[in-house]
């Protein structure tokens, strides 16, 4: 029987709107612009290879840390026994909001450690690469590695405690440990976090265009972004430039998932039950306090932003100019917020219908990433492209903004989503069924619980995004629609970068804040589950 | 307000097997299903429990006939061999599931419940988490459940597989006591000689078909009936 | 089925608002302006309530980005044939050789007489009218030099000198404009960029980016505007701090000029609006528009004879001044050489 048929169908019209209009209209309406000969471009092939290296190694530092960070994370959360949930969510949340971090913070705190007149250099340490591809990976790293981590973590805590106690009882080693219980385990998340990683590395523009010292340090985006600035606004060109991106994000992501559906462990996902207050591993007290500082130090670069902001922070116009962009900010996030978490369930649930063939799964599931290897800036020129004879977008528009940022954001409430559809607990809702609960009844009784804290994470994540998300808003803004990180922008070219300094912070704290908030009002609560 | 269970003409393929299956259970009884894994037994629960559709034939309660009515209206109770308590939820909460989705009132659920595990003697693990309970309690847990919502028919898969013997022991006089209580057409999959001696009554017929040809799977299991 | 209908009901609200947005005032003068002329702040929200009280009409900004993007509007807008404003506002010398093809070139342009002889002498295209001027300049930080035991260059030769290593911040020139202006005036004085490129620290992606690094004292040169000088002794600079530096080779100038936009006045009010469009860019040269310039965008007003604040009075005026190449395909042919050099 199909519990959820009806809502399969909803569920499956949805997402074939939202891809046909979010993306699937504004990348061929751009893509119908582009040359055969331009995609083969010696200059932009160069800048393939260059965007690839450089996102292939931060995604790979990143990956090298992010394992044994996560590993570290989990295994603090189980040694702290009684008190495990709480450290475990704690950290968790510590590692999620680097995520959030706007590029205006990152940008401007890299440069206040490690420029040549920053923290670094005046404790007598100058770094002669403060301005080089070695800066533009050691931001992306930190940018990375704990969100690798958390994916990481989340996997490693999935795993009972009882086989670690099972293990050692055999004598298994803490390499073996590793080899036959965690990385099993693990494996899958940390692929696919490890290619989320270097999508973002090659979507990342702000940073590599500021910390990376002009060319050659430059990426097919910065291309994009020089294209459609500067120049007899080369769409041809810019198209190239996209269809590369899209390309090279794509492939990673489309070979994790076809070689994780032909893993025939993958479906071995037990239940969380972790041993709470048993404390297996409780003997190493300093493993808890080791893994807080493990992940709190990825926050610390941009807690560098605070001291400096702190001296202006009497000449911002709080009330009268920050307040109501905070106000847009808050409503765009929550809209677009809203609507990414509603469309990746959607098409989460369309995906995960049991008549579909696994490798058509397979395809349609790296599909659904497609739009995370797009730029907000492609998106933007395609829906101008698409739709702007009938409506202008040069007005200023909300629904534009919120329709790009759920492009943009999408794939990150879909990856967070997937792995949950891929462990429905089909027999607890029949269970359900047979005690007389309708279809949507046990949906929301029996599956929701477990997806409640992935959902509000989930949410939180990309609220957090949207806050500090600038490129779909400065496309499409209007003078009733200026958020928070455009009238950042918009202080820097008046001069007023003091002011732009300390409402940086304040986009940071809103940002961090709105992730801390959800993970613990629902963490915290929910840690008892 | 007991009524018997009737399956008739049922006809499903599983894998390789045709499952077929042509029997009654009558209030109060109980009955057994036999045979070895893969051969459509714990189907045969599912598609009583209408958690899948028969391949052809009919189910009927008394003069009724449930063969399209969903799952969740049968009101056919269901012990899982994994039990399939609810993590989420503590153990009271997962006893009174089913009287909850029938709109009865907290508090007389409640006082149902508390009723209910008092009877299989888990009163005092009524606010604990299903996680910490043992497999016998767990058992215990899964069959109130089915019982506290007054099924119409019951049906239990494997119940005691995982148990050693002296908690099956136990739970088995639990479950004739119960059963004694609210005498519904029972029906069990089960591997234990145990279980055959003391609860079969109900001459079943279960054919596989190959190649063209029948023969009998399942063995006869006597005709007395006790209750 | 609830939680879905309520979302659809969502978007549609949403679809909703932006539709209604559009319908909700009628305009009838639009403008295209570069971001800082719209802000809070800039000149915009400060004559434009003017303007519509002596026109008795309403108009409408419509903000984006600098110079290069309002090209990408007028193109975009050409492209659908549907122009979404009467005027266009803020674009340089190259940019208006570039947006040639999108104005109304009926107009008249910057032979006027009122005119600074600087602005005159610029040369825009027809159709353009020149509201403001300044000079590209490097501004000093003076601290850092003094840290670093540095010199002021004399001369923009002076720059490739091994001191001057890794100490100027410039702005990319494929995403800048100052940043093209630097490209194109090295250029000019036939500057070896191979060897150029080992002096700067960072191509930032835009002015605002630069000047903020310069601030945070991570370089003692940055490419600006002399003007900027203006601006810290007006926000208390008593010391001197902040520096304009004149080359003896020259400084760039930079005008910036407003036009009307081509086939926009096509409406059953297009003849009102052309009207009207045509005073807005009389009144962007009026005294009383003029005299706001400096301190509002911090640019020399382009009419001549206008009094200026007494913080422009110790900004120096270049020895000489150079007209960049403004020829779309020659700018264009020099970036490609600049990338192939520098990368």
């Amino acid at each position: 029987m199909s519990l959820t048929s009806g809502f399969r169908w909803v569920a499956t019209i949805w997402t074939l709107f939202f891809g046909a209009v979010c993306v699937g209209a504004p990348v061929s309406a751009l893509f119908s612009r582009l040359h055969g000969g331009t995609l083969f471009d010696p200059d932009i092939l160069s800048l393939v290879r260059v965007t690839v290296t450089q996102a292939g190694a931060s995604a790979m530092i990143a990956a090298v840390i992010g394992l044994p960070l996560g590993l570290l994370i989990a295994a603090g959360g189980a040694a702290a026994g009684a008190r495990s949930a709480r450290a475990f969510f704690f950290n968790e949340m510590l590692l999620a909001i680097p995520f959030s971090v706007p590029t205006a913070v990152a940008a401007s705190s890299w440069v206040l450690i490690l420029g040549r007149n920053g923290w670094l250099a005046r404790l007598g340490i100058p770094l002669d690469w403060s301005y080089s591809l070695k800066a533009v990976i050691t931001a992306h790293v930190f940018f990375n590695a704990p969100w690798i981590a958390l994916w990481v973590a989340q996997a490693r805590d999935r795993i009972p405690e009882g086989r670690f106690e099972a293990a050692l009882t055999l004598g298994a080693s803490a390499f073996s440990r590793f080899r036959f219980l965690e990385w099993p385990a693990v494996k899958w998340s940390f692929f696919a976090a490890a290619t989320q990683a270097f999508s973002f590395c090659v979507m990342s523009f702000a940073l590599v265009l500021i910390l990376g010292g002009g060319p050659p340090v430059q990426t097919l985006e910065t291309a994009v972004y020089s294209r459609l600035r500067f120049g007899t606004l080369d769409v041809g060109g810019a198209a190239a430039c996209a269809a590369w991106e899209l390309l090279v994000t794509l492939l990673p992501w489309a070979a994790v998932l076809f070689f994780q559906a032909r893993d025939p462990g993958r479906g071995a996902r037990p239940a969380r039950e972790r041993a709470r207050g048993v404390g297996s591993f409780g003997a190493r007290s300093w493993l808890p306090g080791v893994a807080f500082f493990a992940a709190a130090v990825f926050l610390l670069p941009y807690l560098a932003i605070f001291p400096a902001s702190w001296r202006s922070i009497d000449i911002v116009p709080w009330s009268k100019e920050v307040l109501p962009a905070v106000a847009v900010s808050v409503k765009i996030a929550v809209t677009s917020a809203f609507f990414v978490v509603l469309t990746a369930l959607a098409a989460v649930m369309s995906l995960s219908s049991p008549r579909l063939h696994p490798a058509v799964t397979t395809a349609l599931a790296s599909l659904a990433s497609l739009s995370g290897g797009i730029s907000a800036l492609v998106l933007g020129l395609g829906f101008w492209l698409a739709f702007g004879r009938w409506v202008d977008p040069f007005e200023g528009s909300f629904a534009a903004i919120v329709a790009i940022q759920l492009a943009l954001f999408f794939n990150v409430a879909f990856r967070i989503f997937w792995p949950l559809a891929q462990e429905p607990r089909r027999n607890l809702l029949e269970a359900a069924a047979t005690l007389g609960a309708d279809p949507a009844r046990a949906f929301f009784e029996i599956e929701w619980p477990r997806w409640r804290s992935s959902v509000a994470g989930a949410f939180a994540l990309v609220a957090a995004a949207s806050i500090g998300e600038v490129a779909a808003v400065s496309l499409f803004y209007s003078e009733k629609l200026v958020p928070l990180p455009l009238l950042i922008v918009r202080w820097s070219a008046q001069y007023r970068f003091e002011a732009a300094q300390s409402a940086s912070a304040l986009l940071f704290v809103l940002s961090s804040g709105t992730v801390a908030s959800v993970f613990i009002s629902f963490h915290w609560r929910g840690a008892r589950d | 307000m007991t009524e018997t269970l009737f399956v008739r003409g049922l006809r499903k393929p599983i894998a390789d097997w045709v499952l077929t299956a042509d029997f009654e259970v009558g209030p109060g009884e109980r009955a057994a299903i036999l045979g070895r894994s893969g051969i459509g037994k714990t189907t045969l629960l599912r598609i009583i429990a209408g958690l899948e559709p028969p391949g052809a034939g009919s189910i009927w309660l008394g003069k009724e006939d449930i063969t399209n009515l969903p799952a969740e209206r049968r009101r056919i109770g269901f012990v899982f061999q994994d039990q399939a308590l609810f993590p989420t939820m503590n153990v009271l909460e997962n006893v009174v599931f089913g009287l909850r989705m029938a709109g009865v009132p907290r508090a007389e659920r409640e006082k149902t419940g508390l009723e209910w595990l008092e009877r299989v003697r888990l009163s005092k693990h009524a606010r604990a988490r299903v996680a910490t309970l043992s497999g016998g309690e767990a058992q215990r847990v899964a069959f109130a459940r089915a019982w506290v919502m007054r099924p119409r028919v019951l049906l239990l898969d494997e119940p005691f597989s995982s148990l050693d013997e002296e908690i099956r022991g136990e739970l088995r006089q639990i479950l004739r006591e119960a059963h004694a209580a609210w005498p519904v057409p029972m029906l069990m999959v089960s591997h234990d000689a145990k279980d055959i001696d003391e609860l079969v009554t109900v001459p079943l017929r279960f054919q596989e078909e190959q190649g063209g040809s029948m023969r009998s799977v399942f063995r006869f299991l006597g005709e007395s009936r006790r209750s | 089925m609830r939680p879905w209908l309520a979302a659809v009901l969502a978007l549609l609200s949403v679809a909703g608002w932006g539709v209604r947005a559009s319908l909700a005032s009628p305009v009838l003068l639009t403008i295209y302006a570069y971001d800082s002329f719209a802000a809070p702040g800039g000149l915009g929200p400060e004559i434009i309530p003017k303007f519509e009280k002596k026109c008795g009409c309403q108009v409408r900004l419509l903000a984006s980005g600098d110079g290069s993007q309002l090209i990408s509007r007028l193109a975009l807008d050409a492209e659908r044939g549907k122009s979404g404003a009467q005027i266009v506002i803020g674009l340089d010398g190259p940019a208006a050789q570039r947006a040639r093809g999108y104005i109304d070139s009926s107009v008249g342009g910057s032979g006027r007489e009122e005119l600074a002889p600087e602005v005159k002498a610029a040369g825009l295209p027809a159709g353009f009218v020149p509201y403001d001027f300044g000079y590209f300049a490097f501004m000093a930080d003076r601290d850092q030099l003094k840290r670093q035991n540095l010199k002021l260059p004399a001369r923009f030769s002076d720059l490739l000198r091994p001191e001057w290593r890794r100490n100027l911040i410039l702005e990319d020139p494929r995403t800048s404009t100052p940043g093209l202006a630097f490209a194109l005036y090295a250029d000019t004085l036939g500057a070896d960029w191979s060897k150029l490129r080992a002096q700067w620290l960072t191509l930032a992606p835009g002015w605002d980016g630069a000047y903020g690094l310069f601030l945070k004292a991570e370089a003692p040169l940055v490419w600006s505007y002399t003007t900027s000088q203006a601006y810290h002794q007006e926000h208390g600079d008593r010391s001197g701090r902040y520096q304009a530096v004149i080359f003896e080779e020259g400084q760039p100038i930079q005008v910036e000029a407003a036009a009307l936009v081509k086939n926009s006045f096509n409406g059953p009010e297009g003849a009102r609006q052309r009207a009207l469009a045509q005073s807005f860019l009389e009144f962007l040269l009026s005294k009383e528009v003029q005299a706001l310039l400096p301190t509002r965008n911090w640019m020399y007003p382009a009419r001549k004879g206008v009094a200026l604040p007494a913080s422009f009075e110790g900004v120096p005026k270049p020895a000489r001044v150079i007209r960049l190449e403004a020829d779309p395909e020659k700018i264009k042919a020099s970036l490609n050489q600049w990338t192939r050099t520098v990368q």
